[in-house]
């Protein structure tokens, strides 16, 4: 593997991002309207907000937990943006909502690393109680915000990319040179890949895992204000299913649900391939009934694929 | 556990097929004290309209669905899995009989059936053989589920089968006919709960409990774990369709986005009624219980009038609270 000779294994490794190229080629040369700037900048912000929850799930899943509330803080932290910003003004909003995402991430995070519940359940809990919260703290109503300067912001163009697509990819480079490069990255892979042999090794485990899940309830607050940007209201059933999106965006990226495995890039990839399939099922007229049909099997087929070389690789 | 010995004793056999082993009957003591404490403090502070008969039987009739979906979860949970794909079951099993009333209710049924149990088959093929984490599978059938019963129906409800047959006039009253004081869906539901009970004290069933405590071990000791996985992953979606025949005749009509809330709901029964999530362990009787608990807190809620947006953050923190008291007990 250290020779600079080209390997298919190296191809492998990075199979995601190959997937995504090809594909991306695929569609560009089969759909004449998938390289439109239209279509293009639409698919950019939609899954912008999914990607940035998908790096929130990432290492999360990478320490073999799972954050299933975080479409629910994401409803928190839309309504949160909304009614604050009535109040003092969008900016001090959008701190509200950030703040109000993290606090509940450590909240999970501190019920998950200090008491014995799985963080299936508990977050399975806060996944009720944010969006209970989120109906109550709004009467069960959405809150107008039709502040220009602010809607501005899912608008906004940096060299001709969608602002939020732009964020999205700093906070990827930023989280993927974290991980690798700063200790405490590397210690959530050591959480996932073996818990105990990283206790023993003196890691404070549930500092990481207050991290974590801290980070997924930022990254939530970040989506939550997007969407809430995008349409100009703080809608307390915004957010509703995206979880799943964002661990299905991760499974595809490579990570492990197990934990201890994956990379940034990956992920990346993941967030663009399910955004790339969705286009172009769109374009091409299919039916959005068949749609999840397409969708799901091609998500599956794809990770027996992975799983069938995985296994034969290690069989070697 | 083994089944001679329990022939040999029947009494113990019965105790065994209904509440397992001494210490689950002990969880199960503990969660009917839980059970009896709501329903006491719940009548008292409701005037006695919790425990009228009447409301007892809705708390039941309303929770029919999500009894049976319990029973399916808890096998799928116990051999260590995780099925998110019961609710697409429900959905699909309730548009496929709908829209097969043409040929008569019997052929309505058994298509309901199979289009339950083919389900569960990808699921355990994808989960067994091409060892796919349960979550994911689950995940992806889940979707694959909701969107073939949407193309099914063009998107919307149904409530007739093309050639125009719609659900007999009989079974219309189905769900507020009463059999020895409890709703017919309320019986169906025991009666799944106590079909999968029998094949949980059978000599394969007991595999199920083997697998999902320790699968490598099971594997070695000669149980062959794929067809067990396989076989629960089947029944757990074919109960689940079972669940989409109650749904159909409780309103009526075909709903391809029927059960969304189904998965994590039974999972959060399962959860309070100490079933381990990791595999293993628990009765079923006791994710049954959980159903009771969360259900006659919602309906005492509903009483009290507690704001309609509040019963999800009171449900969160039960789950939490009840997770976080069993894992005081095992320290």
């Amino acid at each position: 593997m250290r020779s600079a000779r080209f390997r298919p294994q190296s191809l492998a490794r990075h199979g995601q991002v190959v997937a995504v190229v090809i594909l991306f080629g695929l569609a560009a040369v089969l759909e004449p309207d998938f390289l439109t700037r239209f279509n293009l900048s639409s698919i950019a912000f939609q899954y912008s907000v999914i990607g940035l929850i998908a790096l929130g799930q990432f290492p999360v899943i990478l320490t073999a937990g799972i954050d299933l509330s975080q479409g629910s803080v994401i409803g928190i932290t839309a309504v949160v943006t909304a009614m604050a910003a009535q109040v003092m003004g969008y900016q001090l909003g959008i701190v509200a909502a950030l703040l109000a995402g993290t606090a509940s991430g450590v909240i999970t995070g501190l019920l998950v690393a200090y008491t014995r519940i799985p963080a299936f359940v508990v977050t399975l809990g806060m996944m009720s109680i944010g969006r209970g919260l989120a109906l109550t703290i709004s009467s069960g109503r959405p809150i107008p915000l039709l502040n220009l300067s602010f809607m501005h912001l899912a608008h906004l163009r940096l060299l001709g990319v969608p602002a939020s697509f732009a964020f999205f990819l700093l906070c990827a480079a930023l989280l993927a040179l974290f991980l690798t490069q700063w200790p405490l990255g590397r210690a959530i892979y050591a959480v996932g890949g073996h818990e105990e042999n990283a206790r023993l090794t003196g890691l404070d485990v549930p500092r990481i895992k207050i991290c974590v899940y801290g980070f997924s309830g930022l990254m939530a607050g970040f989506a939550g204000v997007l969407l809430t940007a995008k349409i100009g209201t703080g809608h307390p059933l915004s957010g509703t299913g995206y979880e799943l999106v964002s661990i299905s965006a991760v499974i595809i990226g490579g990570a492990s649900l197990f934990g201890g495995i994956g990379r940034t890039s990956g992920i990346v990839a993941g967030v663009l391939l399910l955004g790339i399939l969705d286009s172009v099922l769109n374009l091409s007229g299919v039916s959005p009934y068949v749609q999840g049909t397409v969708k799901g099997s091609i998500v599956l087929i794809a990770l027996a694929f992975s799983q069938y070389s995985v296994s034969r690789s290690a069989r070697r | 556990m083994t089944p001679s010995s329990s022939l040999a004793e029947p009494r113990r056999f019965f105790t065994q097929l209904i509440v397992g082993s001494s210490s689950e009957q002990k969880n199960l003591l503990r969660l009917l004290a839980i059970l009896l404490a709501v329903a006491v403090i719940g009548a008292a502070i409701s005037g006695g309209v919790l425990l009228r008969p009447q409301n007892l039987s809705n708390i039941l009739q309303q929770n029919a669905v999500l009894l049976v979906v319990v029973t399916a979860q808890f096998l799928v949970i116990v051999t260590g899995g995780f099925d998110l794909s019961v609710g697409a079951a429900v959905a699909l099993a309730s548009v496929v009989f709908v829209s097969s009333l043409d040929h008569g209710v019997g052929l309505a049924i058994l298509a309901a059936l199979v289009s339950g149990l083919l389900l569960g088959l990808v699921n355990g093929v994808l989960v067994t053989f091409v060892r796919l984490p349960s979550f994911v599978v689950t995940l992806g059938t889940m979707q694959i589920g909701y969107s073939l019963a949407k193309v099914w129906t063009g998107g919307g409800t149904i409530d007739a089968a093309p050639g125009g047959a719609t659900i007999p006039r009989q079974l219309n009253s189905f769900y507020s006919t009463n059999l020895i004081g409890l709703p017919l869906p309320v019986w169906v539901a025991l009666m799944v709960l106590v079909l999968v009970a029998i094949y949980l004290r059978t000599s394969t069933g007991c595999f199920v409990f083997a697998v999902g405590g320790n699968s490598r071990a099971a594997r070695l000791a000669g149980i062959s774990t794929s067809r067990v996985r396989l076989v629960a992953y089947a029944t757990a979606s074919l109960a689940a369709s079972v669940a989409g025949l109650l749904f159909s005749l409780r309103v009526g009509y075909g709903d391809p986005q029927a059960g969304v809330m189904l998965p994590l709901d039974s999972i959060a029964a399962v959860s309070i009624g100490g079933v381990s999530l990791t595999g293993g362990r628990g009765s079923l009787i006791a994710g049954f219980m959980g159903v009771l608990i969360i259900a006659m807190l919602d309906n005492l809620m509903n009483l009290l009038g507690v704001n309609v947006t509040l019963q999800p953050v009171v449900k969160g923190v039960i789950v939490i609270l009840t997770v976080f008291a069993y894992g005081l007990r095992r320290d």
